[in-house]
C-alpha cells in the first residue's frame, strides 16, 4: 500500500523572530557572579539569593543523567541565562512596547484574553512584560501576578510554598533552574473561590543562545478551583536554546486544578522542564499536555497524592517529527488511602522522530484501596522513526487495583480497508484514523485550544505519495 | 554491587535498572559437581570442554566465573526428533552446594525436542548457570526449567537463545524463589517466521528477592515474540520484573505481546515492574498489559461460601491463575509435582 504523507507540525506560524533587542543580556555561562548579578538586578531579599547559591552548588555537584536523550550538546558556557527585555511589566496592553505587542498579537494572546480568559500573563525572554486579571477576581482575593512581584508583595505566602513541592536537589536541571530562575507566574485562589474562566501564561523566548527559567507557583486553597493554561513558543535559531522551567502546584483539601500546556518550542530548543503537584485530601489535579516542539524534551509532570481520596488524571500527546527526540510521560506517587490516578498517553512519531513514553507509578504501603489505570499508545507513521514505551510500576501494598496497557504500531490495514469499503479514499481513511488517534487528547483542551492543537498537528494528508 | 541491568536505563531513582546485591552474594569456592542425572539425553551428549559464549551479560564476576570456572558442562547436539523428554536433574546438596554450569543445546534443522532442566537444593547453595539454545531452521523446542531452591539459596540463570527461520521455542521457567534469584532471558529471533514464547511462573516468599530480566529481540520478518509472567508474592518478598520486546528495524509484520500479572498475598510484599516496548519498525504490532493486586474478594467469598477455609480458597484462586502457565506443561507428573510445591508454599504460616 502506498505511503500517505503526514506533514510535520507546521512551525512557520511560530517561527517569526524579532531583532535581539534587550535592555540587558547576561554574559554567557554560569557562575556565582552571574547568579548574584541576576539576583541583584531583581533587587531580591537575602533568602532568595541564598537559595540561588545553594542551588548552584548542587547543580555543579550533580552529573548529567545517564538515561534518556543525549544532552551532550548542551554547553552552559554558550547560554545566556538572563535576558531583560526593553520594558517593565505593564498592566495595560497598550503600554507594552510595539514590537513585543506585535509578537503576542500574532500568537493571539490579547484576543484570547478578551474572549475567554480570566487573566493573562505574557513573558518575553526572561521577564514578564504584561499581567492582567479581571477586576471581580481581585475582589474575591485571587492573586495572579509575576514571581518578582510575588516575592516583593506576598513574601510570607510565597516563601511558605516556594521550593517545597520541587526541592532544589531533585535533579541537575532543577538545581540549574533555582540558580537562575526569572519570570513566571504566582497564583493564589482563596478558599471556596471557583474560577469559571481560565488563567493563561504565555512564554516566548526570542533571544538566541539563551535560556528561559520561569517559575510557576500555584496554590489552590480548600474547596477552590482553577483552570490554568500554559503556552510556549520560540523562533528557530541555529544554536541551542534551553528551557528549564519549574511548576509547583499545591491543591488543598477539596480543591481542583486543571493544568493544560501546549508546548511548541522551536526545534533548536532543549526543553528540560519540571512540573509537580501536591494534592491534598479529596482534591484533584488534572494535567493536559501537548508536546509538539523542541529538539529534545524531557518532561514528566508528577502528582503526589498526599491526602486521602486525592485524584489525578493525565492526558498527554506528543508528536515527534524530523530531528526531534521527545521523551515525555508522567509520574504519580500514591501516598494515602483510596487515592486514584488515570493516565492516558498517546504519541505519534514520523520522519525520523523519536517518541518515548517514560513513566513512574508508585503505590506506597499506606495507599490502601488505591486505584491506578495506565494506557499508552504509540503510532509510527514510517519505518525511520522510533517509538519506545518505558514505564516503571512500583506497588508496595496488596490492597490495590493497578492495570497498565500499552500498544505500539502503525495504522491498521484493516481499519483503512474498512473505511475504504465505506467509500473513503485511502488518504481520507488514514487522515481520519490519525485524527481519531489524537482526538481523545485534543478534546480535553478548552475548545479554542483544541482548534489550536489540531492546527498544530496539521494532519493534512496530501494524497497517496509513494 | 549492581548486576542484571535492564537493556534500556531509566531514572536510577526508580530503583529498577539493576539488581543490587551484597558482596557476599558470590561464591568463590567452586569444587567438583557430580550430582547430575540425565534421562533420554545421553545419546545426544557431545564431548566438549570448550567454553561456550553467552551473549547476555549479568555482571563481570558472574560472567567470568561462568566462562572460565565452571564445574559442570553439558553439550547436546540434537539431530533427531523425539517425543521423549530429555530430563536433566541437578541436586545441590551440602557436599556439592555450588554449581557453575554451562548447558548448551544445538538443535538441527527440522528437529523437535522436549527438554526439562530441574534444579533442586535442600540446603543453602549457589548456582551460576548458562543455558543456551541454538535452533536451526524449522527446529521446534519445548523447554522447561524449574528452580526449586530453599529460601536461603542464591541463584543466577541466564538463557541465551537464537532462533533461525521458522524455528519455534516454547520456554517455561518456574522459579520458586530464593534469597536472591536472578534471571536473564535473551532470545534473538533472527530468522523470518521465528516464534519465541516465554512463560514464567514464580512464587516469592519470606525475604526472597527475584530479579527477572527478559528480552525478546525481534529481527526477522513475521516473527512472534511473547512474554507471559504470572506470580505471587508472600511474606516480605520483593520482585523486579524487567520485560522488553525490542522490534528491530526490518522485522516487518512481526507481533509481540507482554503480559504480567502479580498477586500480592501479603501486605509487606513489593512488586516493581519495567515492561518495555521498543520499536524501530513501523509495520509491527506490540502490546503490553500488566496488573497487580490482591485476590478478588468476591471470588474468595464465593468459594468460602461453598465451605472452603480462607487458606484453601486462596490456594484455589492462585492455582486457577497459575493454571494459565501450568496447563502448558504436558508432563502430568511434573505438573502435579509443581502444584504440590505451590500448595506447600501457600500454606507456610510465616508468609
Amino acid at each position: 500500500m502506498p505511503k500517505t504523507k503526514v506533514e510535520d507540525v507546521n512551525q512557520n506560524f511560530y517561527d517569526f523572530k524579532n531583532a535581539d533587542n534587550f535592555e540587558f543580556k547576561m554574559d554567557k555561562g554560569l557562575s556565582e557572579e552571574i547568579v548574584r548579578e541576576i539576583s541583584s538586578k531583581k533587587n531580591e531579599p537575602d533568602w532568595v539569593i541564598e537559595i540561588r547559591l545553594k542551588a548552584l552548588e548542587i547543580y555543579q555537584k550533580l552529573e548529567l543523567p545517564v538515561w534518556g536523550p543525549d544532552l551532550s550538546e548542551l554547553n552552559m558556557d554558550e547560554i545566556s541565562t538572563y535576558v531583560k527585555p526593553k520594558t517593565e511589566m505593564k498592566e495595560k496592553w497598550e503600554d507594552v512596547p510595539e514590537e513585543i505587542k506585535d509578537t503576542f498579537d500574532k500568537l493571539g494572546i490579547p484576543k484570547a484574553e478578551h474572549e475567554y480568559l480570566a487573566g493573562v500573563g505574557a513573558q518575553y525572554d526572561s521577564e514578564v512584560v504584561y499581567h492582567s486579571i479581571k477586576e471581580e477576581l481581585l475582589k474575591q482575593g485571587v492573586i495572579y501576578t509575576d514571581i518578582d512581584s510575588a516575592i516583593r508583595d506576598y513574601p510570607e505566602i510565597f516563601r511558605e510554598y516556594f521550593t517545597k513541592c520541587v526541592p532544589l536537589s531533585e535533579h541537575k536541571f532543577i538545581a540549574l533552574h533555582y540558580a537562575v530562575f526569572s519570570g513566571g507566574s504566582f497564583v493564589y485562589v482563596p478558599k471556596g473561590v471557583k474560577l469559571e474562566m481560565p488563567l493563561q501564561s504565555y512564554f516566548r523566548l526570542n533571544s538566541p543562545e539563551s535560556g528561559q527559567f520561569e517559575h510557576t507557583l500555584i496554590i489552590v486553597d480548600e474547596g477552590a478551583s482553577l483552570q490554568f493554561i500554559e503556552g510556549c513558543s520560540a523562533p528557530k535559531y541555529n544554536k541551542v536554546n534551553l528551557h528549564a522551567g519549574c511548576v509547583e502546584l499545591f491543591v488543598k483539601e477539596g480543591g481542583y486544578l486543571r493544568y493544560s500546556t501546549i508546548e511548541n518550542w522551536s526545534k533548536n530548543m532543549l526543553n528540560l522542564n519540571t512540573k509537580k503537584a501536591i494534592v491534598e485530601k479529596d482534591a484533584q489535579v488534572d494535567w493536559v499536555s501537548g508536546s509538539f516542539g523542541s529538539k529534545i524534551s524531557m518532561l514528566y509532570p508528577m502528582s503526589v497524592l498526599k491526602g486521602e481520596n486525592a485524584k489525578t488524571e493525565y492526558t498527554g500527546i506528543s508528536f515527534a517529527g524530523k530531528g526531534q527526540n521527545l521523551d515525555t510521560g508522567f509520574k504519580v506517587a500514591h501516598l494515602a488511602p483510596n487515592t486514584s490516578s488515570v493516565i492516558n498517553s498517546r504519541s505519534i512519531s514520523k520522519n525520523g522522530g523519536i517518541a518515548t513514553y517514560r513513566s513512574l507509578v508508585s503505590i506506597l504501603p499506606n495507599a490502601t484501596g488505591s486505584k491506578c489505570s495506565v494506557t499508552c499508545d504509540g503510532l509510527m507513521l514510517d519505518d525511520i522513526s522510533r517509538s519506545d514505551t518505558i514505564p516503571v510500576n512500583n506497588v508496595e501494598t496488596c490492597d490495590v487495583e493497578f492495570s497498565h496497557e500499552a500498544k505500539v504500531g502503525k495504522i491498521s490495514d484493516e481499519a483503512i480497508f474498512y473505511l475504504m469499503t465505506r467509500g473513503l479514499s485511502e488518504e481520507d481513511a488514514k487522515a481520519m484514523i490519525v485524527r481519531g488517534f489524537a482526538n481523545p487528547i485534543s478534546k480535553e483542551f478548552p475548545i479554542e485550544y483544541a482548534v489550536e492543537m489540531n492546527r498544530l498537528i496539521n494532519l493534512e494528508l496530501e494524497g497517496s505519495i509513494g | 554491587m549492581e548486576i542484571n541491568f535492564s537493556p534500556i536505563l531509566t531514572s536510577k531513582n526508580y530503583g529498577i535498572n539493576s539488581a543490587k546485591i551484597d558482596d557476599n552474594f558470590f561464591c568463590n569456592q567452586i569444587s567438583t559437581f557430580e550430582n547430575v542425572k540425565i534421562e533420554n539425553g545421553s545419546s545426544f551428549l557431545k564431548k566438549n570442554t570448550k567454553s561456550c559464549t553467552f551473549s547476555n551479560k549479568i555482571g563481570e564476576f558472574l560472567d567470568e566465573q561462568l566462562s572460565k570456572n565452571f564445574n559442570n558442562k553439558l553439550d547436546f547436539l540434537i539431530d533427531k526428533s523425539s517425543e521423549e523428554i530429555i530430563s536433566i536433574n541437578f541436586d545441590l546438596s551440602e557436599k556439592e552446594n555450588a554449581l557453575v554450569s554451562q548447558i548448551c543445546f544445538s538443535v538441527k534443522e527440522n528437529v523437535s525436542a522436549k527438554i526439562l532442566i530441574y534444579f533442586t537444593s535442600k540446603t543453602s547453595s549457589f548456582l551460576n548457570c548458562g543455558i543456551k539454545f541454538d535452533c536451526e531452521k524449522s527446529a521446534k523446542v519445548e523447554a522447561i526449567v524449574v528452580c526449586d531452591f530453599t529460601p536461603d539459596c542464591k541463584n543466577v540463570i541466564r538463557f541465551d537463545n537464537t532462533l533461525q527461520e521458522n524455528s519455534h521455542l516454547d520456554f517455561t521457567v518456574v522459579d520458586f524463589g530464593a534469597k536472591a534469584s536472578i534471571e536473564n532471558f535473551y532470545c534473538n529471533l533472527n530468522g523470518d517466521f521465528a516464534v519465541s514464547n516465554l512463560n514464567c511462573l514464580y512464587i516469592g516468599e519470606r525475604d526472597n528477592f527475584l530479579d527477572l530480566n527478559f528480552l525478546q529481540d525481534v529481527k526477522g520478518k513475521k516473527c512472534q515474540a511473547n512474554i507471559e509472567t504470572i506470580g505471587a508474592l508472600l511474606g516480605q518478598a520483593r520482585k523486579h520484573f524487567k520485560g522488553t520486546i525490542n522490534f528491530q528495524k526490518g522485522c516487518k509484520k512481526s507481533v509481540g505481546s507482554e503480559e504480567e500479572f502479580c498477586l500480592l498475598l501479603s501486605k509487606r510484599a513489593k512488586a516493581k515492574a519495567l515492561p518495555m516496548l521498543l520499536c524501530k519498525e513501523e509495520d509491527v504490532e506490540g502490546r503490553h498489559s500488566a496488573s497487580v493486586g490482591k485476590i478478588d474478594e468476591k471470588s474468595l467469598f464465593y468459594i468460602m461460601s461453598r465451605g472452603f477455609s480462607y487458606q484453601d480458597a486462596v490456594k484455589l484462586v492462585v492455582r486457577a491463575k497459575f493454571g494459565q502457565i501450568l496447563d502448558k506443561i504436558s508432563d502430568e507428573s511434573l505438573k502435579e509435582k509443581l502444584e504440590n510445591i505451590i500448595d506447600r508454599k501457600l500454606s507456610y504460616e510465616e508468609n
